[in-house]
C-alpha cells in the first residue's frame, strides 16, 4: 500500500481502514503489560514525564499506575474496591494502608485505539493515525475545545497546562521510530511492559500474544486497543 | 422628564459595561494567570466542559428563531407584535454563545488552520461550528429583508438611526428592485423558513454532540429532541421577558397582552413535553437494567451532588412551579406570567449546569482520578460578563433598528 | 410576485449551504492531502513574514498531512539505551546482564543520561546509594509478589550496598563489623 492511497483511505474512513491493515504485511504495533508482574514501583511514569516534558508535580500524566485493593465477595456487585492512582512523580503505594487483602498494580496509558473516539470527534483533524497504527496529536494545529478528553473512554487524554493543548501518550513515536523502546519500557525494572511489532513474528509481544490469554479494556466500547493485558483482573475492567 | 430617562439609560449602560469589564477579566485570567498566581483549573483536571460550556448551551439554544417565525413564516398573527425583539434577540445570543465557546478554547487563533482546510467531517463538533455559522449567516439575511422596508424610511432620519439605516441598507448601490415592499417581506418569510430549518438541525446536532458521547448520562436517543424542546422553553420564556420589559420601560404594560397570552400557552406545552422527556430520560438511564455505570451516573442527580440542582431548581422551581402558575389564575395576570418565564429560565440555567457537569461525574470512578467539579470564580465572572453583553447588544440594535411593537394584534 | 421572492430566497439558501459544503467536501480534502503548491504566491509580501501567516502558507503549500510525521519524529530522544551506556561502561554493563538484576536497564536507576552522555561528568547522572532508593522497588508492600521484598527489620537503617551490589544482587560481600 502506498503512502498516498492510505492517507486517502484513512481521510475516508478513518477507523475501519486501520482495522483492515491490521494483521498484514507492515509494521504495527502493540503493547502487552503483565499485570501480576507490576510492582508497582512507578519508574515509568517519572520517564514518561521527563521524556515527553509533562509537568512532574501535576496530577497529569500520559501513563498512570493504578493500584487497587479488593475484597471478594458472591455476589460480584457486592465486591468491594479500593482503587488509588499514581500519576505524580510522588509515589502513594510505599506508605499505603489498603483497606482489602487482594493488591495488585494496573499500570495504564492511552490504548492506542485502532478505531478511536478521539480521532473521530476532533473538529480540527489534529489527531491522526500513523500507518503502524499510533494515534498522534498535532499540537501546532489542535484548538484544545477537549471534546477528546470527554470522548475518551480510558481517561488517557487531558490538557497540557503550559502548551495549552490536549496531550497524550504517543507509544513514545520519536523514539520507537528510531528503533528505540518506549521510555516506560525501557526503565520498567520487571519487564511487566512488552513493546513490539505484532506482524514480526520473533518479537516477544508476537510469542505473548499466541502464548498468553490476553484482554484489553473496556472491549464494549469497541475502540478495538493496541494495548493488551495479561492476567487481567475483572475489577479492573469496569 | 427627558434627563431622567437619558441619565437612566446612561447608568444602565454603565452597569452593563462594568460587567462585561468583569466578564473579560475573568477571560483573561483565566487563561493567562496575570494576576492571581494559581492555576485555576488545576483543581479540575479531567473535568474538561464546565460552567463556561453550560452558558454556551444556554445562549445557542436559545429557540428564539422559533419564536420568531411562528408570525413570520406560519403566519399566526398573535406572535407578529413579538416577532422584531425575538428576532434581534435571537441574533444577539447566538453570537454571543459563540464568542463563549471561542473564549473556553485553549488556543482560539488556531481557527485559522481550521478555516483553511484543517477539518475533520466526521465530527459533530465541526458540524455544529459548521451549523451555528451557517445559521447566524442565514439569520442576518434574514434581518436584513425583514427590516429593510422600515429601514429604507428610517433613512430620512437624522442622527445615528439615519446613517446606521444608510449603511445597513446599502442605499448606495441603488438596487432598484429590492425596494419592492412585498418582494421583501416574501423573501423574508423563505429566509426564515431556511433559518428556522438550519436552527433544528444545529440544535438537535449540539444534542448528538453530548448524546453520542460514551459517558452514561449523556449518552442516548433522547437528548437531540430534549434540546430542541427546551430550546423552545428557553424561547418563550426570554420572549415574555423582554416583551414585559420593554414595554415596562416604554410605560405600557398591557400594549401586547394577546401575543403574552399566545406565549403563555407555548410556553406551558413545552414545559409539559419537557417534564416527560427529562422524567423519560431519568427512567431508562436509571432503571437497574441500563447498566451500572448508568446507575452511578444517574445517582448523581437522584441523591448525589447535583440533587438539589436537581429536584429542587430544575424539576421545582423549572418546572411544577412556573406550570401551577400558569394554569393558576395568576397565569392571567402579566405578573404572573413574568413570574413563571423568570422561574422556568432559572431552570433552563441550572439543568444546562448539570448537564455539563454532572454528565462528567461518571467519570470519576475510571481512569485519572478527580477531586470533584468546581466552579471557578473566575468562570462565573466570565458567565455573568457574557449575559451583560447579550443585553447590551440587544439594547444597542434595539436602538438602532426600526423594531414596531404596534401590530394589528 | 410570490415566485421571485421564493427563488430568491431558495437561492441564497442554496448558495449559503453549497459554499459550506463544498469548502467540506471539496476543499478541505485537497488542502489536507495534496496541498496547494501556488498559495504562496498570491499571499502579499506584507503580512507573509507574520508568524501564524508564515505556518499556515507552509501547511497549505505542501498540505497538512506531510508535516504532521516530520514534526513528531524531529523530537529528540532524552533516555539513552543500554548500548549507549556500554560504549563506556562495559564492565558494569556485562555485570548486570549475567546478574539477577539483568531486567533493569541502567537508566532504571541512574536517570535519565541525555545530559551525561553529552558531559560525561559524574554529576551529570543520578548514583544514588540510599536505601529507599532500593527499598522504591525492594520494600515489602502489598502486591509485589512478583519480586524478593524485604521489611524494615531487615539490617533497619544500613545501606543496601553495604552489602550487596547493586549490579549483582546475589553476591553479598558481608563482614561483622559494618
Amino acid at each position: 500500500m502506498k503512502r498516498r492511497d492510505f492517507l486517502k483511505s484513512v481521510l475516508i474512513l478513518p477507523g475501519l481502514s486501520l482495522l483492515a491493515s491490521l494483521g498484514k504485511e507492515g509494521v504495527s504495533y502493540a503493547m502487552v503489560v503483565d499485570v501480576s508482574k507490576c510492582i508497582g514501583c512507578g519508574k515509568c511514569v517519572v520517564a514518561c514525564k521527563i521524556e515527553n516534558d509533562v509537568p512532574k508535580e501535576m496530577p497529569i500524566s500520559r501513563t498512570w499506575i493504578e493500584g487497587y485493593s479488593a475484597d471478594y465477595s458472591s455476589p460480584y456487585s457486592r465486591t468491594q474496591v479500593q482503587k488509588v492512582v499514581m500519576n505524580t512523580t510522588e509515589n502513594p503505594f510505599i506508605k499505603m494502608k489498603w483497606k482489602y487483602k487482594t493488591v495488585f498494580y494496573v499500570p495504564k496509558l492511552c490504548n492506542q485505539c485502532s478505531s478511536a473516539p478521539c480521532v473521530q470527534v476532533c473538529p480540527v483533524y489534529a489527531r491522526f493515525y500513523t500507518k503502524e497504527g499510533v494515534v498522534l496529536v498535532d499540537k501546532d494545529s489542535c484548538i484544545g475545545c477537549k471534546y477528546c478528553v470527554t470522548a475518551c473512554p480510558y481517561g488517557a487524554t487531558f490538557v497540557h497546562p503550559e502548551q495549552k493543548v490536549t496531550d497524550k501518550c504517543t507509544f513514545c513515536y520519536h523514539r520507537i521510530s528510531k528503533g528505540l523502546k518506549p521510555a516506560c519500557v525501557l526503565v520498567c525494572p520487571t519487564g511487566a511492559r512488552k513493546f513490539g511489532n505484532i506482524n514480526d513474528k520473533n518479537s516477544e509481544v508476537y510469542r505473548l500474544l499466541k502464548e498468553s490469554r490476553v484482554a484489553v479494556l473496556k472491549p464494549e466500547m469497541g475502540t478495538y486497543p493496541r494495548v493488551f493485558y495479561i492476567n487481567l483482573d475483572t475489577t479492573v475492567v469496569e | 422628564m427627558a434627563t431622567g430617562d437619558s441619565l437612566r439609560e446612561a447608568i444602565f449602560v454603565g452597569l452593563m459595561i462594568v460587567l462585561i469589564c468583569i466578564g473579560a477579566f475573568g477571560v483573561i485570567q483565566m487563561h493567562t494567570e496575570p494576576i492571581v498566581p494559581i492555576e485555576p483549573f488545576e483543581s479540575a483536571i479531567g473535568i474538561p466542559w464546565r460552567l463556561l460550556v453550560a452558558t454556551y448551551l444556554f445562549f445557542v439554544l436559545s429557540g428564539l428563531c422559533i419564536i420568531a417565525s411562528l408570525s413570520e413564516v406560519f403566519g399566526i398573527k398573535k406572535f407578529t407584535a413579538i416577532a422584531d425583539e425575538a428576532l434581534i434577540l435571537s441574533l444577539v445570543t447566538v453570537v454571543v454563545g459563540l464568542t463563549v465557546i471561542a473564549l473556553d478554547l485553549e488556543r482560539v487563533e488556531r481557527g485559522a488552520y481550521a478555516t483553511l482546510g484543517h477539518v475533520n467531517a466526521g465530527s459533530v463538533m465541526f458540524w455544529m461550528i459548521m451549523f451555528y455559522i451557517i445559521e447566524v449567516v442565514l439569520l442576518i439575511i434574514e434581518m436584513w429583508f425583514h427590516f429593510r422596508n422600515r429601514l429604507l424610511k428610517q433613512c430620512e432620519e437624522r442622527g445615528l438611526r439615519g446613517i446606521f439605516a444608510k449603511i445597513v441598507t446599502l442605499r448606495f448601490l441603488r438596487l432598484k428592485f429590492l425596494e419592492d415592499e412585498r418582494l421583501n417581506h416574501e423573501i423574508a418569510v423563505v429566509m426564515g423558513f431556511a433559518t428556522l430549518f438550519t436552527a433544528i438541525i444545529a440544535y438537535s446536532n449540539l444534542g448528538a454532540l453530548f448524546a453520542a458521547n460514551y459517558l452514561p448520562a449523556w449518552h442516548g436517543p433522547l437528548l437531540p429532541i430534549l434540546f430542541v424542546v427546551t430550546a423552545v422553553v428557553t424561547g418563550s420564556s426570554l420572549s415574555i421577558i423582554t416583551t414585559v420589559a420593554s414595554d415596562w420601560v416604554r410605560g405600557d404594560v398591557l400594549k401586547r397582552y394577546e401575543s403574552l397570552q399566545a406565549l403563555k400557552f407555548l410556553l406551558g406545552f413545552a414545559l409539559i413535553v419537557q417534564a416527560f422527556f427529562v422524567g423519560w430520560k431519568m427512567l431508562i438511564t436509571a432503571y437497574p437494567t441500563a447498566g451500572e455505570l448508568a446507575s452511578k451516573a444517574m445517582a448523581a442527580y437522584i441523591t448525589g451532588k447535583f440533587a438539589f440542582n436537581f429536584w429542587i431548581i430544575e424539576v421545582g422551581i423549572g418546572m411544577l412551579i412556573p406550570l401551577l402558575l400558569l394554569v393558576s389564575p395568576a397565569g392571567k395576570s402579566i405578573s404572573g406570567i413574568l413570574l413563571a418565564a423568570i422561574l422556568a429560565i432559572t431552570g433552563i440555567i441550572f439543568s444546562r449546569i448539570d448537564l455539563v457537569l454532572g454528565g462528567q461525574v461518571v467519570k470519576l470512578i475510571s481512569g485519572v482520578n478527580v477531586g470533584n467539579t468546581p466552579i471557578h470564580p473566575f468562570e462565573v465572572m466570565t458567565a455573568i460578563g457574557a449575559g451583560a453583553l447579550v443585553v447590551l447588544l440587544y439594547y444597542v440594535l434595539y436602538k438602532l433598528l426600526p423594531v414596531e411593537v404596534e401590530h394589528e394584534a | 410576485m410570490r415566485k421571485k421572492a421564493l427563488l430568491i430566497g431558495i437561492g441564497i439558501t442554496a448558495i449559503v449551504y453549497a459554499l459550506a459544503f463544498s469548502y467540506i467536501f471539496l476543499i478541505s480534502p485537497i488542502i489536507l492531502e495534496q496541498g496547494v503548491p501556488w498559495i504562496g504566491s498570491i499571499v502579499p509580501v506584507q503580512i507573509k513574514e507574520l508568524p501564524i501567516v508564515r505556518d499556515i502558507v507552509a501547511g497549505v503549500e505542501k498540505g497538512y498531512i506531510s508535516n504532521w510525521f516530520e514534526k513528531e519524529l524531529s523530537k529528540k530522544a532524552k533516555y539513552k539505551e543500554n548500548e549507549v551506556c556500554g560504549e563506556c561502561h562495559k564492565e558494569y554493563l556485562d555485570l548486570i546482564i549475567s546478574s539477577n538484576h539483568s531486567s533493569l536497564a541502567c537508566e532504571s536507576c541512574h536517570g535519565v543520561g541525555e545530559e551525561h552522555s553529552k558531559l560525561r561528568t559524574a554529576w551529570s547522572i543520578v548514583v544514588d546509594r540510599s536505601r529507599d532508593a532500593c527499598m522504591s522497588c525492594h520494600l515489602n508492600v502489598s502486591g509485589r509478589e512478583a519480586i524478593v521484598t524485604v521489611d524494615e527489620n531487615h539490617y533497619p537503617g544500613v545501606k543496601c550496598v553495604v552489602c550487596h551490589d547493586a549490579h549483582d544482587p546475589l553476591s553479598i560481600s558481608w563482614s561483622e563489623g559494618s
